[in-house]
């Protein structure tokens, strides 16, 4: 199909030729994409289906590899144009060239949300260093989306943002981002790290235990078996368990004494792997 | 490491059974005991929390005056029908539509607390196990949340929308010691353990394929406009992690599951019943297929976007099968449904029907088999809510604990994938990663909106 008969198609009214064009869009190139994408916006919802379903047929038709010739010309062009599904397509194909452009619209609050979700989503350093750099321009109402991101992607440089962030006592929202992030980021051990939620402390003993830092685990893990919720004691248990070490076992063993239920009986569990 | 022996072999088996066996003799304390001619006591019962209580969620209900009363299991749920019911009550209600709300207080009885947000049901301490029925895309964040908070967890099938969210709920269940159970309720179901059993121990040979079918999904339309949101509803709740789009009545109550964002059609909601079985026979309740094809159509128009005829081929390595998900398939010719997968083995076949709340069935030649002394056993459910109470009392893993149920969701993510992307796609089921895929990889992650991540 041409790309006039493949757009006069798109924008037609016969549902089966709408039908077959967006089926058959992973032919056509990356010329296409600026009229699919004003398409998209039709009052006839069917067009504007058509249009947005095309568009996602040439992402998926070129999407495997890096290497496709058709990829990059078809990322430089969603780019162009940045609506909610230019966006969610971005995030499918998008790299390193695209990352600037999209972390503009991270400022735009009708496309925020689905700028950072195709951030979050384009592997690599390049989207990394963007939010990292979004993060001191951005809003306060976005910050913490910017940090949940940051924890999720594990990077590294942004422990120092989550450290202040979750010793912030003027915003709730950005402090519970800020222990999100910490947790899962890890580093800097310390008796300084208080999260406001245990949950998030888990998390941070997980990631002391992923780099190594068994020391610092047990003692995590000690602290949760002090607490008086059954359920952060099994935590303690299985970190314990993790640990594996002669002093994780010696404190599974006290527990399995413990009058709560739950908490002996996970301690049999933990212990039978270290018997 | 030698260490570690060392310093724990001071201590006994023997010291661990005294630890655990003796206290917890005397931890139940029975009915009668106290006095209580018919209510159980306290200790005895297991206070619900349930989230989402629509269509689904509403069936799980334990109003307060039943507690009690004798009562038989329901079969609809599996089990043979022998089973008295444990005693639980439902003392907390969530919904984020309000109407749905009152009608479930109405149903359940004085005395429960309802609840708009489900985080507020989950620091409820007396809220022993929640009960989660609310559209796919809360089930991973919300079961999260509920080992985060001590809660054991029945979470309705199928149990994630990615295979991100899947692996963070196995995580989140070991992480925190708890009991979670899936709702495909099909393997706690007579019939197929009957089918187990008879496979199993070897009736059809070695199993070589396993082909599934099931009608098409509804194409939609655009009857349905989009409009402002029922008052009784807090639709951005209703929303939460997905992506926000505008309120229409055809995308949310019932309707999500047509919708890739929030369910992801047939394979998703009857998949994870019959394949939840399929897994459960093959013994792959901790692995996955190495490759996954998929073809078909979605809706030509309409609001709807989740396939509407599919095929879905899974092959599975080490012992090598294949799995075919079929809408519309090819209909057993044994028995007569609907839905169901006939196991193809090299020395005979076998129907399975159903999985779900219609009536499973399988081959008189399966129901009647009496497994050999020493031949292959499988264990036989009780009911699956009732296999799930029996595990919050003991802490051992239900019939469809976490992982089966990630592994079962991942078959049905991994064929949606297959299907979007039309190609065949390389799968490590230990890394769960794609090989050589790179937008496949980046669909195995969807990220929150929002404030709600996992």
């Amino acid at each position: 199909m041409d790309k006039q008969e493949f757009l006069n198609a798109i924008a037609g009214s016969d549902i089966e030729k709408r039908f077959a064009a967006w089926r058959s869009a992973g032919e056509q190139d990356a010329s296409v994409v600026p009229a699919l994408i004003t398409l998209t916006e039709n009052t006839d919802p069917g067009i504007a289906k058509a249009a947005t379903e095309a568009l996602t047929t040439m992402v998926h038709a070129c999407g495997k590899s890096f290497a496709d010739p058709r990829r990059a010309p078809l990322a430089k062009a969603l780019n162009e144009k940045h609506t909610a599904h230019t966006l969610r397509l971005l995030s499918l194909i998008g790299g390193d060239p695209e990352v600037p452009q999209i972390a503009q619209s991270l400022s735009n609050p009708a496309l925020a949300e689905e700028a950072i979700f195709a951030l979050e989503r384009i592997p690599g350093p390049a989207s990394e260093k963007a939010m990292l750099a979004a993060y001191a321009k951005a809003s306060p109402t976005f910050r913490p989306r910017l940090l949940y991101a940051l924890g999720r992607r594990r990077v590294k440089a942004a422990e120092p943002l989550a450290r202040r962030a979750m010793m912030d006592r003027t915003a709730l929202g950005l402090a519970e981002a800020g222990n999100f992030a910490k947790g899962r980021i890890g580093l800097t051990p310390g008796p300084t790290f208080a999260p406001s939620r245990t949950q998030d402390l888990i998390r941070y003993a997980e990631s002391a235990l992923a780099d190594g830092n068994k020391a610092l685990a047990l003692q995590l893990y000690a602290s949760l078996l002090k607490r008086p919720e059954e359920h952060f004691q099994c935590a303690g248990l299985v970190g314990m368990g993790k640990i594996g070490t002669a002093e994780a076992a010696q404190s599974v063993y006290a527990k399995l004494k413990s009058p709560d239920r739950k908490v002996r009986l996970t301690a049999a569990q933990v212990w039978s792997r270290f018997v | 490491m030698p260490k570690r022996t060392t310093r724990v072999s001071a201590f006994t088996r023997r010291d661990l059974l005294g630890a655990t066996s003796a206290a917890s003799l005397f931890h139940i304390v029975p009915a009668h005991c106290l006095g209580l001619q018919n209510t159980p006591p306290p200790s005895d019962v297991i206070n619900l929390g349930h989230i989402g209580i629509g269509g689904r969620g509403k069936g799980f209900l334990r109003p307060m005056a039943a507690l009690g009363k004798a009562a038989k299991a329901p079969t609809n749920l599996g089990g043979d029908g022998t089973r008295d019911l444990t005693p639980a009550k439902s003392i907390a209600l969530c919904d984020v539509d309000s109407s749905r709300l009152d009608a479930a207080a109405t149903q359940v009885g004085a005395g429960a607390k309802t609840y708009r947000d489900f985080r507020r049901l989950l620091e409820d301490k007396d809220v022993d196990a929640v009960v989660i029925a609310s559209p796919d895309h809360w089930h991973a964040i919300q079961t999260i949340y509920a080992c985060e908070a001590g809660k054991d967890v029945y979470c309705e099938k199928p149990a994630s929308n990615t295979i991100e969210e899947g692996r963070a709920m196995v995580e989140a269940t070991e992480r925190y010691a708890r009991v979670v159970q899936i709702g495909s309720q099909g393997r706690s179901q007579m019939p197929a353990y009957h089918a187990k059993s008879y496979i199993n121990n070897g009736q059809i040979g070695r199993v070589r394929e396993v082909l599934c079918w099931h009608y098409a999904s509804p194409d939609g339309d655009w009857k349905t406009p989009n409009a402002e949101p029922p008052p009784e509803l807090d639709y951005d709740l209703w929303l939460g992690p997905a992506r926000y789009m505008p309120y229409n009545a055809a995308r949310t109550h019932r309707q999500f599951r047509w919708l890739v964002d929030f369910g992801g059609g047939q394979i998703r909601d009857r998949g994870a019943h019959i394949m939840s079985i399929a897994n459960w026979i093959m013994d792959c309740d901790a692995t996955g297929p190495v490759s996954i094809d998929g073809s078909g159509d979605p809706p030509k128009d309409g609001l709807f976007d989740a396939a509407v005829t599919m095929r879905i081929v899974y092959e599975f390595k080490n012992p090598d099968w294949t799995l075919v998900w079929a809408q519309p398939g090819e209909p057993s010719k044994e028995l007569e449904a609907r839905y169901g997968a006939v196991y193809h083995g090299d020395q005979g076949r076998l129907t399975v029907t159903h999985g779900d709340g219609a009536p499973t069935n399988t081959e008189t030649k399966a129901k009647e088999y009496v497994a050999p002394i020493d031949g292959v056993k499988v264990f036989k459910s009780p009911g699956h809510m009732e296999n799930f109470l029996d595990c919050v009392k003991t802490r051992e893993k239900p019939i469809m604990h976490m992982e089966a149920g990630h592994r079962v969701a991942s078959l049905c993510i991994l064929g949606n994938i297959a299907f979007q992307l039309q190609r065949k796609l390389e799968w490590d089921p230990v890394a769960e990663r794609f090989r050589n895929d790179d937008e496949a990889n980046r669909l195995l992650r969807r990220p929150g909106r929002g404030v709600w991540h996992i």
